[in-house]
């Protein structure tokens, strides 16, 4: 078994320049001259995996005869030596180069955790002209960004040049939620060699952008997501900032334009530009790339730039098995509403419970000191007696009769002991009514997590609307450890937690007090495989996340990443990532990942399959979000009228 | 010939040398420019009469062939050799090449015996001589030759077949102390006859584009006659390079892209020792120069008359070689004789392949590798 990692085209008549050039200089192709198309082969050079042994793929020690022949691999030879299911598995896909459905064995994929890491916030393969707008409100060219950046000292790998180093605090502006711009710092800048062929976007409002054709832009016609710049055709309309000087802070709209023009207005912030000539350009020289900080995106010749991802196919082929196949559950921490469409999807409705944000709950009788302190790190060993005390003294209540409790009447009863220091006190009742403001808690759990974590069935929980990350690590804190207990009793099913955004909520290198959920996250990498709890880690900047927690994802599904600081963490964390296989992460196409780890036995190139159920509910309808817009305003015009 | 000598270690010496022989090449050149210019005053004279000339005037305009609905075959073969102890190897190959035009544009393409001819084997164990050796090798290969090309001929439709090369067998020697080579020699007519023959019986064009011609048959009918007949002012000195000119050499200040010469025979006699062992065929052997690209020297092409009408044929050779020569302005080869060439290129590794498997099959002990093959340093 090898694997095809290159191929080259070769024809001796093609072999000289001048010579084609010269015998094609009257006008004559070659081919009309020469059968020059006769001897055009097509050379593969392939890389030994392994050979089929008596007792299976055994690891080749010597390499195979030259002129032996070869043969595409059949398809149960592949299921074979690749560790993939014929049937009942997972299926994310199918393999690259062959249409062989990739069905990963379920227990292998989530047993021992799952990392799926797609591309960080950079906009890849941009010309070296392409503008950036800086925060400051300055245009310049992203080539001489880089260039300038790169000139102070850089490092060099897999062909890219890059450095970290962002001595002036450079920043550009991203698009965040609910279509609106905001600021976030470069974390590294990058420029690589390329030949090929780039695509030259033109819009209706005079803008264009030279990228790669996979290289993906935000469409706004129809459902608005990202496609591949190859796929856009004119007449699609793509995502713009409309500001003014939106740079200095003012964020001041754009001038009315007509909407019968090339480009319309879809927020405040935005604009929707009309493509109206895709050209391609022969290109040579360097490409530049840019790594922003907590984003996937950035502003660049006033068009968003971004990357797609890949969890959803995973949740729902998990969503689709029979309870003979085995059903786990599933709880989604959902921070983008990314997976509340699977709610309204008939083919998944009945089998998913969407929780928004604002209606989880946390019971208090059911925290635990050790949770407590997870949530006030800063208490100290006499502050968490007193706790403790007051807990203990409410539970018995509880039991007698009293019913549950909630924070307010710990709160009171830490106010009303005397049996520590008044300033210890004050300081602890001033953290609890810190935690109450959060606005979570409760006398019992919403949801009952018994009730709704069953086989076969999915818990969404929508923290799209919400804004305070430490709230969203509360309470990411307090479902893993209380779903981890209850697994531990054997009170839920197997359990999967996919966790998108995950290096928010078990982030690398930060303080306890900027990390709460980390240590529950962390334990139940460690000890999650042995009852059966599984973590799905979803980031798009794995630089960010915990080594702990990436390193004991023992399958990781790459998606696109370029940047080398990403690369290099990924590389870290997986022994099984060669340089050889880091540059091809690099190349990869929108729509293609590495599956790579426990699930495989060899990492695989996957085509993956296209989400069955609606997209995030941020996909809206152009036209519809439009109208919303301009219903907003003639609200807002009324209301002022009656003020007056 | 000139020869300089210089001790080793003196590279002055050897700068003087340099400059000599270029001071040398350069008056040369000059002086065959000079010739070159009076030549082309005699276009309009007639050479009728001068022997050996087959047309009247010195040089002609060619007129392009349109390569519509033809078919042009290029024979071409390729040949790797090798001394062993005990033992000589020769591996040849040869293919022909079938171009089928269609309104000057090249329609398809056909192989004989296909387009990765098989690669022949031949072994000598007579103990023949180095220079002997060379010959055999040389006739198994144009044997090869002869072989696709009478082949080829004898398939319908074909308009013309190009050898790479002469179209004569070119050995002065008759080997009277080889038999292995008179033998194979004999074969050699006879498969040239064959050729002959069937390209007579069938319609089919003979010509030979030989590469890099040393003929100086030209140039000897020029020195005969222009002083003779025409009387030429030219100093002596100018006559006298014309002893140290190939016929290419001159040629390239005479013709023009698109001119040939007149066409001529092969040799002053026919029964001459090359072409003695032909017979009735010798006299019909004739040949020509043809400038065909600007950049190139002028090509040598040799043709079998098969005619009452020896301009005719030469028209039409030269009109066919014209339009399958002259698309690359540096290499003026006919195409067709390109890809037969490319098709039967031996690589020096077929043969280590062959002499490996030999070797494979013996005893350790007995050694192929000549000794300067064994070299420990």
């Amino acid at each position: 078994m090898a694997f095809v990692t290159d191929l080259v085209k070769t024809n001796r008549y093609f072999m000289r320049a001048e010579s084609v050039r010269e015998y094609e200089r009257r006008g004559s192709p070659l081919s009309a001259i020469f059968p020059a198309d006769r001897w055009e082969y097509l050379v593969a050079r392939a890389q030994v995996l392994g050979v089929q042994g008596e007792h299976g793929i055994e690891r080749s020690t010597f390499p195979p005869s030259p002129g032996e022949k070869v043969s595409v691999a059949e398809p149960e030879l592949l299921w074979r030596f690749l560790g993939l299911r014929p049937s009942g598995g997972i299926e994310v896909g199918k393999l690259r180069h062959h249409e062989l459905p990739v069905q990963l064995d379920l227990n292998r994929l989530l047993r021992k955790h799952l990392a799926v890491l797609a591309m960080s916030g950079a906009g890849k393969c941009l010309a070296p002209e392409t503008a950036v707008h800086l925060s400051t409100g300055e245009l310049i060219p992203i080539g001489e960004l880089v260039d300038g950046a790169l000139a102070r000292g850089k490092e060099v790998e897999g062909g890219v040049e890059f450095t970290r180093e962002n001595p002036d605090r450079l920043s550009v502006f991203t698009l965040g939620n609910g279509f609106r711009l905001r600021r976030a710092a470069i974390k590294a800048f990058a420029r690589r060699n390329f030949s090929g062929r780039l695509l030259k976007i033109r819009l209706g409002s005079g803008s264009w952008i030279s990228l790669t054709s996979n290289h993906p832009l935000l469409r706004l016609n129809g459902k608005t997501r990202w496609v591949a710049a190859g796929e856009l055709r004119p007449g699609d309309e793509i995502a713009a900032p409309g500001w003014t000087d939106f740079g200095k802070g003012a964020a001041a709209p754009a001038p009315d334009v007509d909407l019968g023009h090339r480009f319309s207005r879809l927020s405040p912030d935005l604009l929707a530009d009309e493509i109206v000539r895709v050209d391609p350009v022969e290109y040579s020289g360097y490409v530049y790339d840019l790594a922003v900080e907590a984003s996937d995106n950035f502003v660049a010749n006033d068009l968003i730039v971004h990357n797609s991802n890949f969890a959803a196919v995973i949740v729902e082929e998990i969503l689709s098995r029979s309870p003979e196949q085995g059903r786990p559950a599933t709880v989604i921490m959902d921070v983008h509403g990314e997976y509340t469409g699977l709610a309204e999807d008939p083919g998944f409705s009945d089998r998913v419970v969407v929780l928004k944000g604002d209606e989880f709950r946390i019971g208090v009788p059911n925290v635990s000191l050790a949770q407590f302190r997870e949530f006030l790190p800063e208490m100290s060993g006499v502050q968490a007696r007193e706790l403790q005390r007051v807990l203990e003294t409410l539970h018995a209540e509880s039991r007698s009769g009293r019913g549950p409790f909630d924070l307010d009447d710990v709160i009171a009863r830490v106010e009303g002991g005397d049996g520590v220091n008044k300033q210890l006190q004050q300081a602890l009742v001033s953290w609890l009514n810190d935690l109450q403001s959060l606005g979570i808690f409760d006398r019992a759990d919403n949801p009952n997590w018994e009730r709704v974590v069953l086989p076969g069935r999915a818990l969404v929980v929508d923290l799209s609307d919400m804004t305070s990350l430490r709230k969203k690590q509360v309470l990411v804190a307090y479902a893993a450890r209380r779903l981890f207990h209850s697994r531990k009793r054997n009170r839920v099913p197997p359990f999967l937690l996919c966790l998108e955004e995950a290096h928010q909520f078990c982030p690398a290198g930060e303080s306890k007090e900027a990390a709460i959920s980390r240590s529950v996250l962390e334990m139940i990498a460690r000890e999650g495989r042995k009852f059966c709890a599984s973590l799905m880690l979803i980031s798009q900047r794995p630089v960010r996340l915990s080594t702990t927690v990436l390193s004991q994802a023992n399958t990781n599904v790459i998606l696109r990443i370029t940047n080398p600081y990403d690369l290099e963490h990924i590389k870290q964390s997986s022994e099984a990532i060669t340089s050889e296989v880091a540059a091809m992460i690099s190349s990869l196409p929108v729509g293609e990942a590495l599956i790579i780890g426990e699930a495989v036995n060899y990492p695989i190139f996957v085509k993956v399959r296209q989400r069955r159920s609606r997209g995030p509910s941020s996909e809206i309808d152009l036209e519809e979000a439009a109208r919303e817009f301009e219903r907003r305003g003639s609200r807002e015009e009324d209301d002022a009228r009656a003020f007056l | 010939m000139n020869s300089s000598a210089w001790p080793a270690g003196f590279p002055g010496d050897l700068e003087r040398a340099l400059d000599s022989m270029v001071e040398r090449i350069i008056d040369q050149e000059r002086r065959r420019k000079r010739i070159g210019e009076v030549l082309s005053g005699l276009g309009k004279v007639s050479l009728a009469g001068v022997e050996d000339l087959v047309e009247k005037s010195l040089v002609r305009e060619v007129k392009r062939d349109p390569l519509s609905d033809l078919k042009v075959c290029g024979v071409d073969g390729g040949l790797l050799d090798q001394q062993l102890h005990g033992l000589d190897l020769i591996l040849i190959r040869a293919v022909a090449v079938i171009f089928h035009y269609r309104r000057a544009l090249l329609n398809g393409a056909e192989y004989l015996p296909s387009e990765f001819p098989p690669l022949r084997m031949v072994d000598v164990a007579e103990p023949l001589d180095a220079w002997e050796f060379q010959l055999l090798a040389g006739m198994e290969r144009q044997l090869a030759e002869l072989e696709v090309a009478t082949e080829a001929a004898e398939r319908d439709g074909i308009g013309a077949i190009l050898l790479d090369g002469s179209i004569v067998p070119q050995y002065v020697e008759r080997f009277p102390r080889s038999p292995v080579l008179v033998e194979r020699y004999q074969k050699l007519i006879q498969a040239y006859t064959k050729l002959y023959q069937t390209c007579a019986r069938s319609g089919v064009l003979l010509c030979g584009a030989v590469k890099d011609s040393r003929g100086a048959r030209f140039v000897e009918i020029l020195k005969r006659e222009l002083r003779d007949k025409f009387g030429l002012s030219l100093e002596k000195e100018d006559f006298s390079v014309l002893d140290r000119s190939r016929d290419t050499v001159l040629l390239n200040h005479l013709l023009q892209v698109g001119q040939r010469t007149s066409a001529f025979t092969y040799a002053e006699k026919p029964a001459s020792y090359v072409l003695s062992d032909l017979g009735p065929w010798a006299p019909k052997i004739c040949a020509f120069y043809i400038k065909t690209v600007p950049f190139d020297r002028p090509l040598r092409v040799e043709f079998l008359d098969q005619g009452e009408d020896t301009a005719a044929t030469a028209d039409r050779v030269a009109s066919l070689i014209f339009a399958l020569s002259s698309h690359h302005d540096g290499f003026g080869l006919p195409s067709v004789i390109v890809e037969a060439d490319a098709c039967v290129r031996l690589a020096e590794e077929d043969l280590c392949l062959v002499r490996d498997s030999i070797s494979d099959r013996l005893e350790p002990s007995l050694f192929l590798e000549l000794r300067r093959e064994k070299k420990p340093f």
